[in-house]
């Protein structure tokens, strides 16, 4: 029985451990707290949420805070306080949140971990209004010179003492919309100086910062109740380059802070120079990142000469001179002011004259940076009219998106009249601008009319050169000379034949004539004999000597049978026989009467000749 | 007696067969004569400005089979007003191979050179060409052919005469004249038949489509890394099926497919 009532006994000590166990633990001096700064706040309105413990601790696990936009957190600090003699410290840890929607809410416990035991701090109930987006911004932003802001709090090493302010004129906005970024530093103890400043990503946008060394001045804000020291310390003009959503990354800076000392001086002379108790605190932060909604910009009524201009311009177009001679230079100015995507415009489509010789514009850009980039791009033109006339240069314009009406505006340029008279003589070419010759000689001359007449087709390839009929003409002369070649050859040995035979003969017709000559002899007819003779020695020396008959005397007779290298006295001979013929013929009594003698010797006279040829041959 | 009977025959006929006779006799003598329709409707289109209508009707001409180069010359112009650079240098120069020495050709040839985009030195290399060139283009080929005739008259001509006569001094002066028109005569047949040769030869070309592409083989693989624009000239080197090698004038080489060039 006793066993039973021991057991009874160490299960009841068991349960009174416990239930002193759950004794919550502020009974034993720790506590652990949570408390909201504002109990009723508007939608979007950032408000703080604090949990405090009362001695040092570990594992902080917040609550749930899904009805709430976080926008930093958990941000520490610890405090000290001595209270009548008692030493008391906390530690505590916020957050900033904004509330998404209305109604009212409860934020839930934290746990924490200290000396052992797990610590739930208390819930909390805050009460959200209406939102009304221009008294949020009202209440959190007294600056004057960002009306309309958009703000985002900054997650930061130094809690809710300093953090960095990241401001974008729109957070929606077109395409080539200029957009104003500006960081600032707010600081609740007074700012010496910053480093290792890393300036936001800007992806898909053309950006422009403003000038970093100038001073940057100091100012103070109030911001829900407590003062801090603000600086901006970089501004930057961004223009989106494409549409979709954009993501400004988050700048990062390093602050220097000036802050009361904690520790006791340690001398009287630390005390009397050291600074009287104040020392650097290096804060680093990063701001935030900001997503900025680029739309393209409208399609519908788009100008057909829109090129890409964003923002608020006027525009205009001046000449230099408007009436001129051939050749003589213009200038034309167009110019675009205003504020905007001023760097990003390009030239305007204009149509020249045919007649003008135009060349690439000079661009000169005039830009300034205020609060917004605002100025001024110039084209100039330099033509040169090269014939004269009356030209006009119109139908242009410019082009341009107005952000701020959401609408395309055009403004059309005045028409611009040129007068241009004939030059002087020779002017041609006289321009003062150097003109690439192959250009000058295309203006000269044109290419040749076509040939209008008949065009005179053939086959192809049909050439009279090496044709048929070509060595046919060529063969046919060829030929000619062929013929009258051998026509001449053949009257030539004509000839000569002729020549042989008559001489061949000359013996047997000088024998026949003889033969007469004796009959005559016989005769006793004297004259007849030597007529007979002579005709026969004649005829045959023409025949044998190949003399004609009127060419027949001595010397011709001489100089032929010297040819024929018959001696002297074969010559001789035959010329005393002439001479004795003659004489008979002529006077007859001179020469002797012997008929036979004559007749004998003219015989051998032949036969001499006869032979001395066959010798000869 | 055949007079009278031709008279006779004239008389039987009425207007009607009259008709008949004058229409054969037009539709036979066009035969001998260019086509009135092509050619006067190519002339109104050219000066109406519709050049490329224009081009298509000496096109067509050119398919009949007939060509001279008065019908290049008038399709490089139509080509060259229609902007179409390459076929108007390719059919100056088919124009050139007929008529190398033409004033209005070789001025028209000049200024499309000039417009061409490429502006290698055209002239460089083919300095030696453009002399010879220069020489045997001197007459044309006909003349060539007449003068060679000439030639040979005269020489044979007095080679007999030199022979016929038989005093010394103007034998001396035949002989030498006949000597002298010999060279001549061989003379016209050389530069002739080099104007021949030149005439024949179709180892030029001139690209007629823009921004072709340049391969290393004659497949469509290997593409080289330029590309040539309209009017460039090229040499001819070989053939294979319907790709042509050719070379360039800066000596790049390639092949290239036959419809985009234009061989002279």
């Amino acid at each position: 029985m006793a066993k039973k009532e021991n057991r009874k006994l160490s299960k009841l000590w068991q349960t009174m451990l416990l239930l002193l166990l759950c004794i919550p633990i502020h009974f034993l001096g720790q506590t652990f707290t949570a408390a909201l700064n504002r109990k009723t706040v508007p939608v979007g309105d950032v408000f703080q949420i604090s949990f405090t413990i009362n001695t040092n601790a570990s594992n902080f696990k917040a609550p749930d805070f899904r009805d709430f936009d976080v926008y930093s957190g958990p941000n520490q600090s610890s405090q000290m306080s001595v209270i009548n003699g008692q030493m008391s410290q906390s530690i505590s840890l916020s957050y900033y949140l904004a509330a998404k929607k209305e109604g009212k809410f409860t934020i839930g416990s934290a746990s924490i971990t200290a000396g052992g035991k797990t610590l739930q701090s208390n819930p909390v109930t805050i009460e959200v209004t209406k939102g009304n987006q221009s008294t949020q911004s009202q209440t959190q932003n007294n600056t004057q010179n960002d009306p309309g802001l958009k703000n985002e709090y900054s997650s930061s090493g130094g809690g809710d003492d300093i953090f960095i302010r990241t401001f974008v004129t729109k957070q929606k906005c077109f395409l080539g919309e200029q957009l104003v970024l500006t960081q600032k530093v707010y600081s609740r103890h007074q700012l010496k100086g910053f480093n290792n400043f890393k300036a936001s990503s800007t992806n898909g946008f053309w950006s422009k910062e403003e000038d970093r060394n100038k001073q940057i001045t100091l100012n103070s804000e109030n911001l829900d109740g407590i003062n801090y020291y603000v600086a901006e310390f970089s501004k930057t003009f961004l223009f989106p380059q494409r549409a979709g959503t954009l993501e400004i990354g988050p700048v990062e800076l390093e602050a220097i802070v000036v802050i009361q000392s904690k520790k006791k001086p340690k001398n009287f002379w630390d005390q009397f120079f050291g600074g009287g108790g104040y020392e650097d605190q290096v804060h680093k932060l990063k701001g935030k990142s900001v997503k900025i909604t680029v739309n393209p910009l409208p399609e519908k009524d788009k100008p057909a000469d829109f090129s890409g201009a964003v923002g608020n311009f006027t525009f205009k177009a001046e000449l230099d001179r408007d009436h001129v001679k051939e050749n003589e230079a213009i200038n034309l100015k167009i110019s675009v002011n205003g504020k905007g995507n001023i760097n990003l415009i390009d030239k305007p489509k204009i149509n020249f004259p045919e007649e003008f010789e135009t060349y690439d514009p000079k661009v000169n850009e005039n830009i300034t940076i205020g609060n917004t980039i605002n100025g001024s791009k110039t084209y100039e033109y330099l033509l040169i009219p090269r014939k004269k006339g009356k030209y006009n240069i119109n139908n242009y314009s410019f082009s341009y998106f107005d952000p701020e009406k959401k609408m395309y505006v055009t403004i059309a340029a005045p028409e611009l009249q040129i007068q241009v008279d004939a030059g002087a003589a020779g002017s041609a070419g006289s321009a003062s601008v150097f003109v690439p010759t192959n250009e000058i000689a295309e203006s000269e001359n044109d290419i040749r009319f076509i040939k209008k007449g008949d065009l005179m087709l053939r086959e192809a390839d049909t050439e009279f050169f090496n044709s048929a009929a070509h060595y046919a003409i060529l063969g046919g002369i060829v030929l000619l000379f062929g013929g009258g070649m051998l026509l001449r050859y053949k009257i030539i040995s004509d000839n000569k034949d002729q020549v042989a035979v008559k001489e061949r003969k000359a013996a047997r017709m000088a024998r026949k004539k003889l033969t007469h000559a004796e009959r005559f002899m016989k005769e006793q007819n004297k004259e007849k004999f030597y007529e007979e003779i002579m005709v026969a020695l004649n005829s045959y020396l023409s025949n044998k000597l190949n003399i004609p008959p009127s060419d027949l005397n001595r010397e011709s007779i001489k100089s032929k049978l010297t040819e024929r290298n018959s001696s002297a006295a074969t010559i001789e001979n035959v010329l005393k026989t002439i001479d004795n013929c003659e004489y008979a013929r002529f006077a007859p009594g001179a020469v002797s009467d012997n008929l036979n003698e004559m007749y004998q010797s003219t015989i051998e006279l032949i036969a001499i000749i006869e032979e001395g040829k066959e010798k000869k041959a | 007696m055949i007079n009278i009977n031709l008279y006779n025959f004239a008389c039987s006929l009425n207007k009607k067969h009259w008709l008949i006779l004058l229409f054969t006799f037009f539709r036979i003598s066009t035969i001998f004569s260019t086509p009135l329709s092509l050619s006067d409707s190519a002339i109104y289109y050219y000066e109406s400005k519709q050049f490329e209508s224009a081009a298509k009707a000496y096109e067509k001409i050119i398919l009949q089979g007939r060509e001279s180069w008065q019908l290049h010359y008038n399709l490089g112009n139509a080509y060259f007003k229609a902007d179409a650079l390459g076929k108007a240098i390719y059919h100056y120069e088919k124009a050139r191979k007929f008529n190398p020495s033409q004033p209005d050709l070789l001025n028209n040839l000049r200024i499309a050179d000039s417009k061409m985009q490429d502006k290698m030195e055209i002239r460089e290399n083919f300095l030696e060409r453009e002399i010879r060139l220069g020489i045997i283009h001197f007459f044309s080929l006909t003349t060539w052919a007449w003068l060679s005739i000439l030639g040979l008259a005269l020489c044979l001509g007095f080679f007999f005469l030199f022979r016929v006569t038989a005093k010394h001094t103007l034998k001396k002066i035949f002989f030498w004249s006949s000597f002298t028109f010999s060279i001549a005569f061989a003379s016209c047949l050389l530069f002739g038949f080099n104007a021949l040769k030149e005439k024949k030869s179709h180892n030029l070309g001139v690209i007629i489509t823009n921004n072709v592409n340049l391969y290393n083989a004659p497949r469509s693989e290997e593409k080289k890394n330029f590309q040539l624009h309209e009017g460039t000239r090229v040499k001819i080197i070989a053939q294979d099926n319907d790709w042509i090698n050719i070379q360039l004038q800066n000596s790049n080489e390639g092949w290239i497919k036959i419809t985009e060039v234009g061989v002279y």
